[in-house]
């Protein structure tokens, strides 16, 4: 079924078509729930609420731009509705683990397991995590970060400097990477501790 | 500030490459809320086709029970016209002695025999909820004359309701006169109709002297029962809602091929309605109504918190520029605000009743109502449909609605109650005929009313 049929499908509520769409994006926007979720039940749930949407606001859908990233985006925004409503942005934020971290605005080493830095980014704080995930990830500027947060557009860029720092110590921590040694550059461990 | 393989963009290819499965279970809980709307319809649909049935069924053995009644008022009519041929043979003149105040009883008397004229014995049959008595056949000088004396004849007499609504004498020429006693017509009566039977069972062998001097006939006139006022105190939660559309007046370039249906995202929300109105009878089954009545209505529009922006409404000959942070499309959150509207109004309309006996009626109302709006929140959408603005003044203040209900009315003691299902349908757009997205609010309610007669 083509991505035009279950469009269309979708706009008369055909349950087929539903499905299939549903099939199609919900492994790769589980994942994306799951970087934002506390656990696997939490992204589930963020997922349904999500798919929800989709099939009921499916009609604003405009086809200017791809039609994943429109689901995508709902998704980003249900998880975060989410986390909001279930008052997850409360849990305390330890910043002093991000201090005296040298942030490197390098590249992260191609040979590294996708799963291990999902766990990792996973580790975060949830503050740290989701500003994280919106800007590195999802590709939002800080200011409309800012915006979904209800936080200041600076808090946002000093929360990410501090994220990518403490995610750069977990993995050293977990060795997924070495503790680099030459500027620029992240060396992947060779026996991660997951 | 980064290098062209930056960490922002690995990292995203990477984590992009994951994918997990989600559980059955997810989808379907997401079949099971997608269905929820529609199951909510479906119960609605069940409801109102039980309440049509009971009242079909009612209907339909008010009818069967109507068509029994007329058989027999048949039969004894049959035997009226026998007694009317008295008239042709006897010397006697009738009169009447008594009309009793709640039987409705007219007595007759044979004046042949002046000495007995001055006893009316009592009349056996009470009177009935209905309003109708039988005729009966009164010997004057004796208890155990030909009428009815027990419960049973009581019964049967109760009825043959109708049988005298076209029997009341005008003129004593009409009245029948008596040659001979009653014994011999009665035994006439007797051998025509069975049901007459039961009045003249168990006579007397000295009746048939008696009779012959002097008897009465009693024959029942019907009084119709005077319809009257009624005061109706109800009650209706409801499902508010709203139809949008566009006026073809104005031009939406940006969305030409899209329906205001489908460019928002509302859902149905609760309201209510309470109001007193008066019950005037036309008809023995139709009534004029009106009163007044307050109304709440609620939907939710489920809209995006954005950047304080200018938005440009095109009215019919002029634009309006209004500064909002409500976005329909997009926005930073999701954000859920209610459009709200109170209303007064003044209903006018007819009530119908279609099936029903004395305890139970099936009735179906249909009104107008000139409204007044006392206050909204007015939450409108904006030419491009981007964007929701805050303008209550861009409100009609005067509109109409029309209301359709069909509803169960019952006897509770000395009051009424009612219940039923009722659409509510607002005639003319919300907002004021210079704004080019029109919206007719709806409400799906369920009334529940007390009635109380007035005297």
């Amino acid at each position: 079924m083509t991505e035009e049929a279950i469009l269309q499908g979708c706009l008369k509520n055909q349950p087929p078509a539903q499905q299939e769409l549903y099939s199609r994006y919900s492994p790769k926007m589980l994942a994306v729930c799951y970087r934002f979720a506390r656990n696997r039940e939490d992204a589930e749930d963020m997922l349904q609420e999500g798919f929800i949407r989709v099939f009921t606001q499916i009609h604003q859908f405009q086809s200017k731009g791809s039609f994943e990233g429109w689901i995508r985006r709902i998704i980003v925004h249900t998880c975060i509705n989410h986390l909001k409503k279930h008052k997850r942005f409360n849990e305390s934020v330890d910043i002093t683990q991000a201090h005296g971290v040298q942030v490197r605005e390098d590249s992260v080493p191609s040979i590294i397991q996708v799963k291990q830095v999902i766990e990792c980014i996973r580790m975060l704080p949830i503050g740290y995590r989701t500003v994280l995930n919106l800007f590195a990830i999802e590709g939002y500027s800080h200011r409309e970060i800012a915006g979904m947060l209800d936080i200041e557009e600076s808090t946002s860029r000093s929360q990410y400097t501090r994220s990518k720092a403490m995610l750069e110590k977990i993995l050293v921590q977990k060795r997924i990477i070495l503790q680099p040694r030459i500027q620029g550059e992240w060396v992947a461990a060779a026996h991660p501790r997951f | 500030m980064y290098k062209e393989e930056s960490f922002e963009r690995s990292l995203k290819q990477k984590v992009d490459e994951y994918r997990m499965y989600p559980s059955n279970q997810s989808w379907s809980n997401i079949q099971k809320e997608l269905r929820k709307t529609n199951r909510s319809f479906n119960y609605k649909a069940i409801g109102l086709t039980i309440i049509l049935l009971t009242g079909f069924s009612i209907y339909l053995s008010n009818h069967q029970q109507t068509n029994q009644k007329s058989t027999v008022a048949a039969l004894i009519q049959s035997d009226i016209a026998i007694v009317s041929a008295f008239e042709q043979t006897s010397n006697s003149t009738f009169q009447p002695v008594q009309k009793a105040e709640k039987r409705r009883t007219l007595t007759f008397r044979n004046t042949n025999n002046p000495e007995s004229s001055s006893e009316i014995i009592q009349n056996l049959v009470e009177t009935s909820a209905i309003n109708t008595e039988v005729p009966e056949l009164i010997n004057q000088n004796q208890n155990s004359s030909v009428q009815t004396n027990n419960a049973e004849d009581v019964t049967d007499l109760k009825k043959l309701e109708m049988v005298t609504n076209n029997y009341e004498p005008t003129s004593k020429s009409q009245l029948p006169d008596l040659k001979d006693g009653p014994e011999q017509k009665l035994s006439q009566l007797t051998t025509t109709n069975v049901v007459a039977e039961t009045l003249i069972t168990d006579e007397p062998s000295s009746a048939k002297t008696d009779a012959e001097l002097n008897y009465e006939v009693n024959i029942p006139v019907v009084i119709k029962k005077k319809e009257v006022k009624k005061l109706v105190m109800y009650i209706t939660p409801s499902s508010s809602y709203r139809v949008l559309y566009a006026d073809n007046k104005f031009t939406f370039r940006n969305f030409p091929q899209l329906d205001p249906e489908n460019a928002v995202t509302h859902t149905p929300s609760l309201g209510f309605e309470a109001g007193a109105s008066i019950l005037l009878p036309i008809t023995k089954r139709i009534k004029f109504r009106t009163g007044a009545q307050f109304n709440y209505t609620s939907y939710n529009v489920n809209a995006f918190s954005a950047a304080p922006q200018l938005t440009t409404i095109t009215l019919n000959y002029s634009t309006s520029q209004r500064i909002t942070v409500l976005g329909n499309f997009n926005g930073y959150i999701t954000r859920k605000v209610q459009n709200e509207t109170y209303q007064l109004s003044i209903p006018v309309g007819f009530e119908v009743n279609l099936a029903g006996n004395k305890k139970v009626t099936w009735e179906m109302g249909l009104n107008l109502q000139p409204t007044y709006l006392l206050k909204a929140s007015g939450y409108m959408l904006t030419n491009d449909y981007k964007n929701y603005i805050k303008a209550p003044d861009l409100m009609s203040r005067l509109n109409l609605n029309t209301g359709l209900e069909t509803f169960i009315r019952w006897n509770a003691g000395k009051f009424q109650l009612q219940a039923g299902p009722q659409l509510r349908y607002q005639l003319y757009s919300n907002g004021k005929n210079i704004l080019p997205v029109k919206e007719h609010l709806v409400d799906y309610g369920f009334r529940f009313g007390i009635i109380k007669p007035l005297r």
